[in-house]
């Protein structure tokens, strides 16, 4: 469930920075239009607030949260190493990241 | 200072940062090892590699003592779990242990005694009810640190083998002095014989203890240090103008622009845990820096407070026997069932097991989970979970124990923060997210020291640069890679001193400060840009030989240890190698970089690598 979490807040901070004029440079060129930065805002916030709903259910409330704080640090990292070293790699790890969160669920089906 | 509250901010935060950051690296580095403090003193005592956990632990552990300790007043069997692969076993005879290590406890003992009593709070100390143990434990860790090493050390090497591991086991020992200690494989029940080694223990006692200074000025200095560090966070984060805008923002090779992205990003993407760890570990230190507050509540003689409540405790337990003992004395029942039992209510396996009076009527098995599930719980004896099942050893009935008692609002909030700190509740997966946020903080001090070196370096048009600044760049050098070169330097002595020689725990330590004094007295010979590459050349391939050295020294090397799955073993030698291999790339970079200022009559300073490639285990 952690692994849910964690491409979930991946896909959380990307969303966040292609909302931010530099980095939706660096990964898409150009500057972003109001609407697809509001859009990427909601969505980035929408996806952090799913982030802690794994973490919380596996592990409780004390414990799930500080699950959740750990993971939005590993998660934030690699965003950033990303767009400094490997920008071009973001959107096919964006794609990715919906379907490793499923991974957890695969068990179930 | 002029300018508006930012520019004050900015130079409180850097003057505050830059005097005791030398002191917050060090503890930032050893304390973000000391996550994985049991890991490393396994991988220090390679004699333990060999054993493999098996279902049938507990009972190696029980008939071993049945064997060697028939009539003792109480057993402990320690189980193997995701932090360790042995069996531990202990006993306490009859009038040893708890009622003799009141008499005979050393000097530092009893002060910590005191301190432990005095640090409990009034609706704590009913908690702390398998106090003697908690106590115990607590104490005889704290023994360990600094001088205490040495002496229990020794007394150690009498009854058995390493000190680290001695130290583990006498968590499990009823609390009392571990006198009677074996470590067995927990396979084949074969008696281990582990070579003595300061272990991770070194390095986590450090963290807040120093060493071979008396504890109290240590932990005053550490105490502290620890708030400047508060007072560098919240003035950093106020003097932070774009914390949202460069949030995943890192642009290399642009000198001190550059240091300062390093700095910022790895102080915001981890902040949550940087003011949790230090405003935790500002409360561990309240009984050392205002030992006022607890004199107030439990009066001139905190001891005596200590001692009434220890008494009703026991009271309270003898009461327990006489009534487990109505069904006769009789064999005890097979643990088996008891464990599965106690593992189905928690949803985690057990983690220790502690039979009191053996084969006597009133024998109770009393049975502890391997970790809390809530942060307000307290720790456990040991740091095991705390929610433990007592049975009749008899006929394996529950025995109701009295619940944990509940807590104030304001006591729970202490007992979760201090769970955070100490994150013994966490599994391995969590134990790595501290790591990581541990990683952090070291490199968020260290670019930190740098960066207050490269800015005035920059500015600066003069021909030479003052002392204090030369002396700060000196400084850093072995503050930083030189701790770097004096850990590994460490973990080789670990390997390379032979395993019978004398005090050899205490040559491990030595080893490691004699060579980061030599790393503080190199760059006075070289200038400083070599001094710095040179350091981190050595302490670059002391880590990513590491691997290396254990395959030659153990049979428990990666080729092993990866193909068996053992991670608790390999994850050393893996950390080691990404550790030393960014250590390399760091000095590489180094090696390739240019002055870039527009007076290149001054030597450059070193370019900050990626963030991953800085100094951090």
């Amino acid at each position: 469930m952690s692994l849910t979490s964690l491409a979930l807040a991946f896909l959380a901070f990307v969303a966040l920075a292609l909302a931010m004029d530099r980095h939706h440079g660096q990964v898409l060129n150009g500057r972003p239009s109001a609407r697809f930065r509001s859009a990427m805002r909601m969505a980035g916030a929408a996806l952090l607030a799913m982030s802690v709903i794994p973490c919380v259910t596996a592990h409780g409330w004390s414990i799930g949260l500080t699950w959740w704080i750990g993971i939005l640090t590993a998660a934030s990292m690699p965003v950033l190493l990303l767009l400094t070293y490997r920008p071009q790699l973001i959107p096919r790890l964006g794609l990715a990241a919906p379907l490793v969160a499923l991974v957890p669920f695969l068990s179930h089906i | 200072m002029k300018g508006g509250i930012r520019q004050s901010m900015s130079w409180l935060h850097g003057w505050s940062g830059l005097l005791l950051g030398w002191l917050l690296f060090a503890i930032f580095f050893t304390g973000t090892i000391a996550y994985f403090r049991q890991e490393v003193t396994l991988w220090m005592q390679p004699e333990l590699h060999g054993s493999v956990p098996s279902p049938r632990a507990a009972e190696i552990g029980l008939s071993k003592l049945a064997e060697v300790a028939p009539k003792a007043a109480s057993w402990t069997v320690n189980l193997p779990s995701d932090r360790s692969d042995t069996v531990r076993i202990s006993w306490r005879n009859e009038g040893e242990g708890r009622g003799n290590r009141r008499g005979s406890g050393s000097q530092a003992e009893r002060r910590d005694a005191n301190s432990e009593a005095a640090s409990a709070k009034p609706e704590q100390r009913a908690v702390i009810r398998d106090g003697g143990q908690r106590e115990g434990a607590r104490a005889r860790d704290r023994a360990r640190g600094g001088d205490g090493a040495v002496r229990e050390g020794r007394r150690d090497r009498d009854t058995a083998s390493g000190s680290a591991a001695n130290r583990d086991r006498s968590r499990g020992g009823g609390g009392g002095r571990d006198r009677n200690g074996l470590t067995l494989d927990a396979t084949t029940g074969e008696t281990l014989k582990p070579r003595e080694t300061a272990g991770g223990n070194f390095l986590y006692r450090f963290h807040f203890e120093l060493y071979a200074l008396p504890r109290a000025w240590a932990r005053w200095i550490v105490g502290i240090a620890t708030m400047t560090m508060f007072v560098a966070i919240i003035s950093g984060i106020i003097t932070h103008k774009k914390i949202f805008k460069d949030f995943f923002t890192f642009r290399p090779g642009k000198g001190q622009r550059s240091w300062l992205d390093a700095h910022n990003a790895t102080a915001v993407l981890s902040l949550p845990f940087h003011i949790m760890i230090t405003y935790s570990g500002l409360l561990l230190f309240t009984s050392t820096l205002l030992p006022w507050a607890s004199q107030a509540v439990l009066g001139d003689n905190p001891r005596a407070a200590f001692m009434q409540m220890r008494a009703a405790e026991e009271r309270k337990a003898e009461a327990l026997r006489a009534e487990v003992a109505k069904a006769g004395a009789g064999p005890m029942v097979p643990i088996g069932p008891l464990l599965e039992r106690a593992e189905r209510s928690w949803g985690q396996p057990a983690s220790r097991i502690t039979v009191s009076d053996p084969g006597k009527a009133g024998s109770i098995i009393e049975i502890l989970p391997t970790r809390n599930d809530s942060l307000t719980q307290q720790s456990g004896s040991g740091g095991l979970g705390a929610v433990k099942l007592a049975f009749s050893a008899k006929n394996g009935e529950p025995i109701p124990l009295s619940g944990e008692r509940p807590q104030s609002v304001v006591s729970s909030i202490d007992t979760a923060l201090g769970s955070l700190h100490r994150a013994r509740f966490a599994e391995p997966g969590l134990r790595w997210l501290f790591f990581l946020a541990g990683v952090g903080g070291t490199v968020m001090v260290g670019t930190g020291l740098v960066l207050w070196s490269v800015k005035r370096a920059e500015k600066s048009r003069a021909e030479r640069l003052p002392f204090g600044h030369r002396l700060v760049d000196h400084l850093n050098v072995g503050a930083i890679a030189g701790l770097i070169v004096a850990t590994g330097a460490y973990f080789w002595a670990n390997r390379l001193l032979p395993a019978g020689i004398g005090n050899r725990a205490e040559w491990e330590i030595n080893s490691f400060f004699l060579v980061w004094l030599a790393t503080f007295l190199h760059p006075l010979a070289r200038p400083l840009k070599r001094a710095w590459i040179e350091q981190l050349l050595l302490g670059g391939a002391l880590f990513v030989a590491i691997p290396l050295l254990n395959a030659v020294t153990t049979d428990s090397h990666l080729g092993v240890t990866l193909l068996s799955g053992n991670w608790l073993l390999a994850g050393f030698d893996l950390v080691s190698l990404i550790f030393g291999a960014a250590l390399l790339h760091t000095a590489v970079k180094l090696v390739r970089h240019k002055a870039r200022h527009k007076a290149p009559r001054r030597r450059g300073m070193p370019e900050p690598a990626p963030a991953v490639a800085l100094p951090a285990e």
